[in-house]
């Protein structure tokens, strides 16, 4: 007996032959793995990310649903009057008018009188912020008065709207040089996707507002609206809306 | 006879063997292809009854429901920000008006401020008195805010002269805020 095995196309036949009835279950068991990687597999990443991103939309859904409940409970008077407190408190733009005002209301009550004004004006248009990274506009002042009356004149103006603040006091006998600064800040385009939470005041806050709406003030707020931006747009978000 | 020549048995023996084999192959064959189609069937409608469409429809209902009050929504949005701008500036401001305030409450009467200067955290100034004793006094009540940590850190002497001519005394000294 011929113990060698050579690989010829006659012993390719007879294995074929002996075993042919094999080849097609095998065919499509080879078949049924490779699909297991080309189609099940990622049909089942699918599903996971599928199950994800539900669980993400339901809770921006969650969000969505509670913005539009406290909308629709916020009282538009309140939120009016607030918001007028506020840009009294901090106007749009350098008011100079207030300004003036403030400084004038401040040395009555102290019952002081002022000297020479300046203020730092700068470019009107153009909003200008230094380390406090608000914008504010510089104004330098004389009192005809000591300390006493200096105190007297930043306890009125610290009371005051616009708010301002007091950079720097020098007293020279029965004169005081003060620099102020009186806040200011622009009213931005306001980019809001929906699904951000929107979150009602502090009772802090609230108190604050009740605070500083007694305060006395020469501006009249522009009540203009900037428009919202919303990233999914649709026909009613669209336009400007003054109030 | 001789049951080694048992041809029939034999064969039939190795035959039944090789069909259960084929067959069991066969089995399994079939058994995969119809897992993987059940399987992926299964998968494909998992997929669909879990899709976000139906939240994604319900987000557009409350979206066009927030879009109407728009305007609401600027305004709180300017409303928070502006309010939070200003707790910050009140929280950042220096009271000056209140420490001198307090430093001039116990103030001697024959003592005059003739200069003073408020900048950041620092006071420096020059105050002129008759009376070394009401220097003393005044000394001793900035001692005092010192010690009650009542809006100075610290208060530091840098001259006591003698003013010749008036024969009055001019302290001049600096005070660190709090």
């Amino acid at each position: 007996m011929n113990k060698d095995i050579t690989l010829d196309s006659q012993t390719l036949k007879s294995l074929y032959g002996n075993n042919k009835q094999y080849v097609m279950p095998f065919v499509m068991f080879f078949v049924s793995l490779i699909l297991i990687f080309v189609t099940i597999l990622p049909q089942f990443n699918d599903l996971l990310s599928t199950l994800s991103q539900r669980e993400d939309e339901t809770a921006k859904l969650q969000i969505l649903k509670n913005n539009l409940i406290f909308l629709t409970n916020t009282d538009e008077t309140t939120l009016n009057f607030e918001l007028e407190t506020s840009l009294k408190a901090l106007p749009q733009t350098k008011d100079f008018e207030s300004v003036l005002k403030s400084i004038s209301l401040a040395a009555s009550k102290a019952g002081v009188g002022l000297g020479n004004f300046e203020f730092k004006v700068g470019n009107i248009l153009k909003t200008e912020s230094g380390n406090d990274q608000l914008p504010s506009l510089a104004v330098k002042i004389i009192i005809n008065d000591g300390v006493g009356g200096a105190a007297r004149f930043m306890t009125n103006l610290a009371t005051l709207l616009p708010i301002s603040e007091v950079k720097s006091v020098d007293i020279n006998g029965n004169y005081t040089n003060l620099n102020l600064v009186f806040y200011y800040k622009n009213l931005p385009s306001i980019k809001v996707a929906p699904d951000v939470k929107l979150v009602p005041l502090s009772s802090k806050q609230t108190q604050l507002l009740k605070e500083i709406s007694s305060w006395d003030s020469g501006s009249t707020p522009f009540l203009a609206v900037p428009e919202l931006e919303s990233p999914t747009a649709s026909p009613a978000s669209n336009s400007s809306v003054p109030f | 006879m001789n049951n080694d020549i048992n041809l029939i048995s034999g064969d039939l023996g190795v035959s039944q063997r090789a069909t259960w084999k084929l067959d069991r192959v066969k089995l399994i064959a079939k058994v995969t292809v119809l897992g993987v189609g059940l399987l992926s069937i299964l998968l494909f409608l998992l997929s669909r009854v879990f899709s976000p469409q139906s939240i994604i429809k319900q987000q557009n209902e409350v979206i066009a429901g927030i879009a109407i009050l728009a305007d609401k929504q600027a305004k709180l949005i300017v409303l928070n920000q502006r309010v939070n701008d200003i707790s910050t500036i009140f929280k950042k401001r220096k009271n000056y008006d209140l420490v001198l305030s307090a430093i001039i409450a116990d103030f001697p009467a024959n003592i005059s401020i003739t200069s003073l200067s408020v900048d950041k955290s620092k006071i420096s100034a020059i105050v002129s008195s008759s009376s070394l004793i009401s220097l003393n006094d005044f000394i001793d009540s900035l001692k005092g805010m010192v010690e009650k940590k009542q809006f100075l850190k610290n208060v530091t002497i840098n001259n006591l002269n003698l003013n010749g001519k008036t024969s009055g005394y001019i302290l001049t000294l600096d005070m660190d805020l709090l």
